[in-house]
């Protein structure tokens, strides 16, 4: 045989041998590494998968690996999962269900990780952890604190109504922000301190597209999508309808129902053409007005991509972005962040507009769930206290630039335009009843905000729809909360039932718990009895 | 070569040029992206140019070599699980007679038509009572059984196309099944046996739903998933994620350079009787 | 003889296992109600019923159990509910004892006072009936006083004004009786919930309800800065502005993270109060460790 012929008959077999031994080698090693049956192994999954946060988690895992053994001279491994966002309700579903989920699970992307019946099925509570405090915190001004109180939101995020226990242990926290580049925001205005009104705002922009033709330069204002839009538009439609919020609110609780605006609506308080609604539509327009031309076409990638090269002066995303966009910016230019300017100052919208919404009540973010089938729960536990220190939370939030949620953690240049803004309004005003309407409103949303609908045609188009369906939707969304409400009393009979077990344990504590589950929804099944009359009245 | 067979060969080639640029056009880009940064990405996608980024290939190997050993292993499992049983199930079709053998081969075949993902709730139930859920050689089983039903049905016609007195001869000799099986028919039908590995080894490499469903530790993630994993940033890294699709491209390259011969022949065998 | 030992041993034995299993299906039962897992409890409490002889504690509990659990079992539907009902109705007809037998008469209440499933009519007659026989048969005890609570909702449902006040008072006669009881707190804000809005309209009632709530305390994972904000309104509306600027003031000075802070400022302002400076509950992460 001759070397030609050696090589073409057994060169193929080797590879595939060689590969099939690299495969052998390989999975073997990551068995004796990954289930080395004396290393304990917790296992946590997310889905952040932002420039940063791996490593960043990856660090606080290290740290406590060495911990834990210098403490207890025992090995631990904890293995975290990132999962993109677009399969993780899948891989966290199965996983639940099969027995085979990760010990610590990010709680998002799927009905199971959210539903309270599900929630009770395969969480386990923080309750009986949390007001302990937290070993790690000794020798540190948190000493003695109980666990929940460390944190800045004091765990109101992390707990459930329906449940009467916290179900997650956050790590950050996130609000919403205008990115600009601040070179050549020097470059074409002269300044270096930002926008500091809304009027400002909108002269900058002017200036930036005076600038651009100037220079010939292919450059926008605001970089933008249809996620870009969305964002401008959550900030700034309550923010003019506080009024209406207050005069629709019925039950007083600050927020103006589906079913509150439908009722105000028949009582004449409020009409698609009210000022106030055709101005927040009109200011979400104006700003849009900056964006490139074709951005209902673009992604929000785009929208990123036109930021970093330059091509857009502003940017608005969450602070969740942060890490990502500056290393993407590297040294390119320098990246401010300012907060969206209230409308307060101008001529038409400052009579509706007093203040943005109010972000006081900032919940926690990355909210880990204790995965009710895990053999280490006490393990998981000491893991999430060790990260939720104020070193190690530190620690983590500066390696990303996201806010921290442990109490006292210092707040990096970086990160203080990104702290929430206290002084804001709290309302919210609910009107897309319908499934009709809520397609028309936003079908017709990206045409008005791109400008080839006006406000009053908009608002011609959604009247003729909430005419002709409100009713029915309001008649949808009754049996929709009444289904709620009907999912709640499951809760309450558990509970109940408690009082009539072998071994009932705390009876106090059941009948407590039975009160403060008929308090939480109480409003809810008034509201019900009420919006119920309200149907039966006006369809006699 | 006259003006017409000319004009008809260029045509020819025209034709084959596109098809081919159109085949080849995303693996070039591919290629080309994962030499570069963002920048350089941003600036110009398709045209390559320095510097070249090789990091990205090291972060793209951190990334998917154990994706693609537990790939290779799983398949390389499920096509040998797959052709034992199915070779063993097709001889018995092909060579005895038995009650009910017309039954059992057309329930055989109504399993052909059954779409995969409508077992996927019973066979999660199946896979979780038999605490086969993230295993890697519960994985290849599943291949490997899933494999059975359109292997049996193509190796059972071949079988039965081998001379009968091959068999008879074999018995002669003192030949029990499954000698003949190793004597007679390995070396008929190796041809496509071949194909039916690849067809085999395809199938599982590139399957991406079951991994998804049945495996949850990372270490132990296949190809598919684990590149669906690197394709999720908010900002991607465009290059380290095209460096990644390429190395998990080359076993499959590697495996087709070197096995196409056998291929065609599998897939042409039969088709001349005589 | 020594056969009839040995079968003695193995019966017994066979009747300890029996006991002991039922034990821990009875326990399983409990915990999948508690964690809502509705199916597998009514398989397990069915199997649990036949394993015991009618009218036994374990045969109680175990019938309660299966009524729960089909009674909520999803997805809702008509011959579950029936069933459920069947063995509600048939446990409080054999009056097994407490607890099981006020719990059975309140949730047959609430299996009748709600809608179940699609085509489901409201039976609020016969919910009326037991939550009022539970109030009279088991007076100081917790039963009635969720019960109490189930029958003024369900008054309170009809709108009516006159049928609205009676059931109000007879709440409001029951908390002067037990002023204490565990449900308290959710007596006194459904009073003041259903208070000041129509038929009745009765604001100041409604403050001093809610007043009440407050002072025995409501739970405190939930922040007060909502009721707060509520008691403000309703003051507003009766046109006691000083009482409203105190409510708006505790949004501000009590709860600490409340998006209502700001614009508390803002009412204590239209009413010619002066409100205090908002406490910044972020303040601390700006300020660094030494």
């Amino acid at each position: 045989m001759t070397l030609k012929k050696f090589f073409q008959v057994y060169s193929g077999v080797a590879i595939l041998a060689g590969a099939a031994l690299f495969a052998v080698v390989r999975v073997a090693y990551n068995q004796i590494t990954f289930e080395a049956p004396d290393v304990t192994t917790i296992r946590i999954c997310h889905w952040q998968l932002e420039s940063g946060f791996r490593e960043a988690l990856q660090d606080l895992i290290d740290a406590y690996e060495k911990e834990y053994l210098e403490r207890h001279g025992e090995k631990v491994r904890v293995l975290q999962l990132p999962v993109s966002e677009r399969g993780y309700g899948q891989f966290v579903n199965t996983g639940l269900v099969g027995g085979i989920a990760p010990d610590i699970i990010e709680r998002g992307f799927s009905r199971v990780v959210n539903d309270p019946s599900y929630l009770t099925r395969y969480f386990l509570p923080f309750g009986p952890y949390i007001e302990s405090p937290n070993p790690y915190n000794v020798g540190t001004p948190l000493e003695g604190i109980p666990w929940r109180q460390t944190f800045s939101d004091g765990l109101i995020s992390a707990y459930d109504r329906e449940l009467l226990d916290y179900y997650m242990i956050p790590f950050s926290m996130f609000t919403e922000r205008i990115y600009y580049n601040k070179d050549l925001y020097r470059e074409a205005t002269g300044r270096d301190d930002s926008p500091t009104s809304f009027l400002d705002f909108i002269n900058v922009c002017n200036t930036i597209r005076d600038y651009a033709a100037r220079q010939q330069r292919s450059l926008v204002p605001l970089a933008g999508s249809k996620y870009q839009a969305g964002v401008f538009q959550r900030k700034y439609t309550n923010t003019f309808l506080t009024d209406i919020i207050r005069l629709s609110d019925a039950n007083l609780d600050g927020k103006c129902s589906l079913f509150e605006s439908y009722q105000a609506y028949r009582n004449g308080v409020w009409s698609f053409e009210s000022p106030a609604l055709l101005a927040s539509w009109q200011c979400t327009t104006d700003i849009a007005a900056n964006f490139q031309q074709g951005w209902m076409a673009a992604l929000r990638d785009d929208a990123v991509f036109m930021f970093v090269q330059g091509r857009a002066l502003m940017f608005a995303s969450g602070s969740w972005d942060a890490s990502s966009l500056l290393a993407q910016v590297g040294d390119a230019f320098e990246v401010g962040v300012f907060n969206f300017p209230a409308p307060s100052d101008h001529p038409e919208y400052g009579k509706f507009a007093r203040a943005m919404p109010s972000e006081a009540a900032t919940g926690g973010g990355i909210p880990w769930g204790l995965n009710r089938a895990t053999k280490h729960a006490d393990l998981c536990i000491d893991f999430l206290r060790f990260c939720t220190t104020r070193d190690h939370n530190a620690q983590f939030t500066s390696h990303i630039n996201w806010l921290p949620i442990v109490q006292g953690v210092t707040l990096s240049e970086t990160l203080k335009p990104f702290k929430p803004r206290i002084e804001g309004i709290a309302g919210h005003f609910d009107y897309e009843i319908s499934s009709e309407l809520r397609l028309r409103a936003e079908g017709g949303r990206w045409q008005l905000f791109s400008g080839r609908m006006t406000p009053l045609d908009y608002a011609a188009s959604l009247a003729e729809i909430y005419d002709r369906t409100a009713m029915e939707g309001f008649r949808t969304e009754l049996e929709k909360n009444r289904r709620n409400m009907r999912n709640m009393d499951r809760i309450v009979a558990g509970r109940l039932l408690a009082l009539a077990a072998p071994e009932a344990s705390d009876i106090a504590a059941v009948e407590r718990s039975v009160m403060q589950l008929l308090y939480a929804n109480q409003a809810k099944t008034h509201d019900l009895a009420m919006d119920t009359h309200f149907l039966q009245t006006v369809t006699q | 070569m006259n003006r017409t067979q000319r004009s008809h060969e260029l045509a020819k080639h025209a034709l084959i040029g596109f098809v081919l640029f159109f085949a080849f056009f995303p693996l070039y880009v591919m290629l080309v992206i994962s030499l570069k940064d963002n920048t350089q990405f941003l600036k110009s996608p398709f045209l390559p140019f320095a510097p070249f980024h090789w990091e990205n290939w090291t972060y793209g190997w951190g990334v998917v070599n154990n994706y693609i050993a537990n790939s290779i292993l799983v398949s390389t499992l499920a096509v040998i699980g797959t052709l034992v049983g199915a070779l063993m199930s097709a001889y018995v079709f092909a060579r005895y007679t038995f009650p009910g053998k017309a039954l059992l081969w057309y329930l055989l075949l109504g399993l052909l038509f059954m779409p995969g993902i409508m077992n996927l709730v019973p066979l999660f139930v199946l896979m979780k009572n038999l605490s086969l859920l993230n295993s890697l050689l519960g994985l290849a089983l599943l291949y490997a059984v899933g494999g059975q039903v359109f292997c049996v049905f193509v190796l059972r016609n071949f079988i039965e196309e081998i001379p009968q007195d091959l068999f008879e001869a074999a018995q002669v000799d003192g030949a029990g099944p499954i000698q003949q099986i190793f004597t007679v028919v390995v070396p008929m039908s190796g041809s496509i046996l071949a194909t039916l590995a690849i067809l085999q080894f395809l199938g599982s490499w590139n399957n991406f739903i079951q991994p998804l469903i049945f495996i949850s530790d990372d270490y132990k993630q296949l190809i598919p998933v684990g590149l669906m994993r690197l394709d999720g940033e908010y900002v991607k890294q465009w290059g380290e994620m095209m460096a990644g699709f390429t190395i998990a491209a080359i076993p499959l390259v590697l495996i087709f350079l070197f096995t196409m011969r056998l291929f065609v022949k599998g897939l042409t065998a039969g088709a001349i009787k005589g | 003889m020594h056969r009839a030992v040995t079968v003695h041993i193995v019966v017994g034995l066979a009747a300890l296992a029996t006991q002991a299993m039922a034990a821990e299906d009875i326990a399983a039962i409990f915990d999948d109600i508690a964690h809502l897992d509705m199916r597998r409890a009514s398989l397990t409490a069915a199997r649990a019923v036949k394993a015991h002889p009618k009218g036994s504690p374990e045969w109680t509990t175990a019938t309660l159990c299966l009524a729960v659990s089909l009674h909520h079992r999803q997805p809702d539907i008509k011959r579950d509910k029936e069933k459920a009902a069947a063995l509600y109705d048939e446990l409080i007809a054999s009056q097994v004892p407490p607890p099981a037998l006020p719990l059975a008469m309140i949730m047959r209440g609430r299996l009748a006072d709600q809608i179940d499933y699609a085509g489901d009519t409201l039976d609020t007659a016969t919910a009326v009936g037991l939550y009022e026989r539970v109030m009279q048969d088991w007076p100081d005890t917790f039963f009635a006083d969720v019960a109490i609570y189930h029958l003024t909702e369900v008054e309170l449902s009809s709108m009516d004004a006159e049928a609205t006040r009676v059931a109000l008072d007879r709440l409001r006669a029951w908390l002067a009786r037990r002023p204490n009881n565990p449900m308290a707190p959710v007596q006194w804000t459904l009073i003041g919930t259903s208070s000041f809005r129509p038929p009745l309209e009765d604001y100041a009632g409604a403050i001093e309800a809610f007043e009440k709530a407050i002072a025995i305390g409501l739970p405190e994972q939930i922040p007060l800065d909502a009721i707060y904000w509520r008691m403000g309104g309703i003051a507003e509306k009766s046109g006691t502005n000083d009482k409203a600027i105190q409510f708006y003031r505790k949004i501000i000075t009590e709860v600490a993270r409340s998006s209502f802070g700001f614009e508390a400022q803002l009412r204590i302002r239209a009413l010619g109060g002066d409100p205090p400076e908002l406490i910044d509950p972020f303040a601390e992460t700006v300020e660094a460790r030494p």
